[in-house]
């Protein structure tokens, strides 16, 4: 803690590809900073202020990001562990054990996304706010610890026994509700059915699907084929209809904090889409410049295993997209929160 | 209801208000919640002391009849208990922090920082991955954000400058790229000029 920075970190920061927070421990406050790559947000919770401490132990995916780019990698020293048969054998088993350590880290970053997970809520009498980095149980307990021991020294001691204090305000206000109660109440009513959106990101999760297997047609394909007119049309209005569907879901949903998991997948599936438009169109027949990189980049080739990487990532989100819209839906439709 | 269930918004019952955290499952949805209380969750508003004027005591700006408790940081006023405001450890009043473009610059009260070591580097390094032509506009792009935000507040938290320098070294290479790649197009067309001119 410096006069210049006079916060210092409190355990548990989350950083995805997009998005980050962190929480930092103030003199006389609690700084939590959520933000993308370009810009931060801060709020101040005073420590005076702070009525409620709140952890609700639940399961949390974490980063969609961190998830999709262990796959990737897990998928890729497979694939090249299983095409370097006739490789020497140290580079071999080099693929199978790089591959073998990314996928014990996805079973240990499922183990603790389903067990050892949480929200973490702070109550003051006129917010009621989740704190976006502490959704690992360890880290949330450590962070609190910390915290208690300053409220505690900024509030002091109770008067009577919190019990009694909470029956007696009870029924001096009976007939009112707390601020924070009917916040959250309007928050839930604003958010609009969510069911047409959920369609739209199926309708993108399948045509992401039959993309896939036509990149996987397209791998092998003879370049008179592959470049065959009724075959570029496929492609685009395939390619359209998930971007269209991805964009369409994505508009709907993007306010909607609850729903942040479907919004991060739109997100990079149309970072996937975007990517396969850019090296569809060099592919293509509409592309026919004769620069050195569009040559090199329609060789043979790369265009094999360009449709590779490409039809397995389209595969992946697919998948991926589909369980997710499949196994939330009920809670989804209702705008709730489900990360699991 | 004092404190609701972050997973089903049911108010929970008064047993659950404890000073120590301990683990119980709310009583409408069985979620695992671990709550503590402070004693903030029982404080109604405080009374603010608002002294009546004596003879020879200074007055607040906005209320002649109360007595002065404190002056603005800002602009100097007097200001009575209900007018001061405490922000970042000095007293400011209410016109002073108000919207508007005589609001002073104080890190206690913003909300939102762009930073523009990141907004520099990435322009300066995505190019590279994917579109590597675009880095002709990029390029200069990312030289002017880095040299015109270099003393630009950067994050509340701590985090050094180590970004805008990488962006200005990507930036220039990239830039000493590009005018090497124009002098060798001049030379090879000026070579080939000459070349036709003299057969």
């Amino acid at each position: 803690m410096t006069a210049q920075f006079p916060y210092s970190r409190l355990p548990g920061v989350r950083r995805g590809l997009i998005r980050k927070a962190s929480l930092w421990e103030g003199t006389d406050h609690l700084l939590s900073v959520k933000g993308t790559r370009f810009s931060e947000q801060y709020r101040r919770f005073y420590y005076r202020d702070i009525q409620a401490l709140i952890l609700h132990r639940r399961a949390r995916s974490g980063s969609i990001g961190v998830w999709l780019l262990a796959i990737a990698l897990c998928v890729l020293f497979a694939l090249l562990g299983s095409l370097a048969i006739t490789a020497p054998r140290l580079l071999h088993y080099s693929y199978w054990i790089i591959n073998s350590l990314f996928f014990l880290f996805l079973v240990y970053r499922l183990i603790v996304s389903l067990k050892y997970s949480c929200r973490c809520y702070i109550q003051t009498a006129v917010t009621w706010e989740e704190l976006p980095s502490l959704y690992r149980w360890k880290n949330a307990q450590k962070a609190l610890n910390r915290i208690r021991a300053r409220i505690t020294e900024s509030q002091g001691e109770f008067a009577a026994d919190p019990q009694t204090l909470a029956e007696e305000a009870v029924t001096l206000a009976s007939s009112q509700t707390a601020p924070s109660a009917r916040r959250k109440t309007e928050e839930l009513e604003t958010i609009p059915a969510t069911t047409t959106s959920m369609n739209l990101a199926l309708l993108g999760c399948i045509a992401l699907l039959v993309i896939a297997a036509f990149l996987f047609w397209h791998m092998d394909a003879t370049a008179q084929s592959a470049t065959h007119s009724g075959v570029i049309v496929a492609n685009v209005l395939l390619t359209l209809t998930a971007g269209a569907g991805f964009s369409f879901a994505l508009f709907r949903i993007y306010k909607i904090r609850a729903l942040h998991s479907l919004r991060n997948f739109l997100l990079a599936a149309l970072g996937l889409i975007g990517l396969h438009v850019y090296f569809s169109t060099i592919f293509s027949r509409l592309y026919s410049q004769p620069d050195p990189v569009s040559m090199a980049l329609n060789s043979p080739a790369f265009r094999h295993w360009f449709s590779l990487i490409d039809g397995s990532f389209s595969l992946l989100f697919g998948i991926f997209g589909l369980a997710l819209v499949v196994l939330n839906w009920q809670n989804y439709s209702k705008g709730q929160v489900s990360n699991s | 209801m004092l404190v609701f269930c972050p997973n089903c918004n049911t108010g929970l019952p008064s047993r659950f208000l404890r000073t120590d955290p301990v683990t119980t499952a709310c009583p409408a949805c069985l979620a695992d919640l671990t709550i503590q209380v402070f004693p903030a969750l029982f404080q109604t508003g405080a009374k603010i002391e608002t002294g009546t004027l004596a003879e020879g005591e200074a007055s607040c700006y906005e209320h002649p009849n109360k007595r002065a408790v404190g002056v603005c940081a800002h602009c100097g006023r007097f200001l009575c208990g209900l007018c001061e405001v405490e922000v970042g450890g000095s007293v400011w009043c209410p016109e002073c922090l108000g919207p508007g473009p005589s609001r002073p610059k104080l890190a206690a009260l913003e909300t939102s920082r762009t930073l523009y070591d990141s907004i520099a580097l990435a322009l300066a390094t995505w190019p590279l991955i994917v579109f590597l032509y675009v880095s002709v506009f990029t390029a200069p792009v990312a030289l002017y954000v880095a040299i015109r935000y270099w003393k630009a507040p950067g994050s509340l938290i701590p985090r050094n400058k180590w970004r805008f320098v990488a962006a200005i070294l990507i930036a220039l290479a990239q830039l000493a790229l590009i005018a090497a790649l124009i002098v060798a197009v001049v030379v090879a067309v000026k070579t080939a000029s000459k070349g036709t001119v003299s057969r």
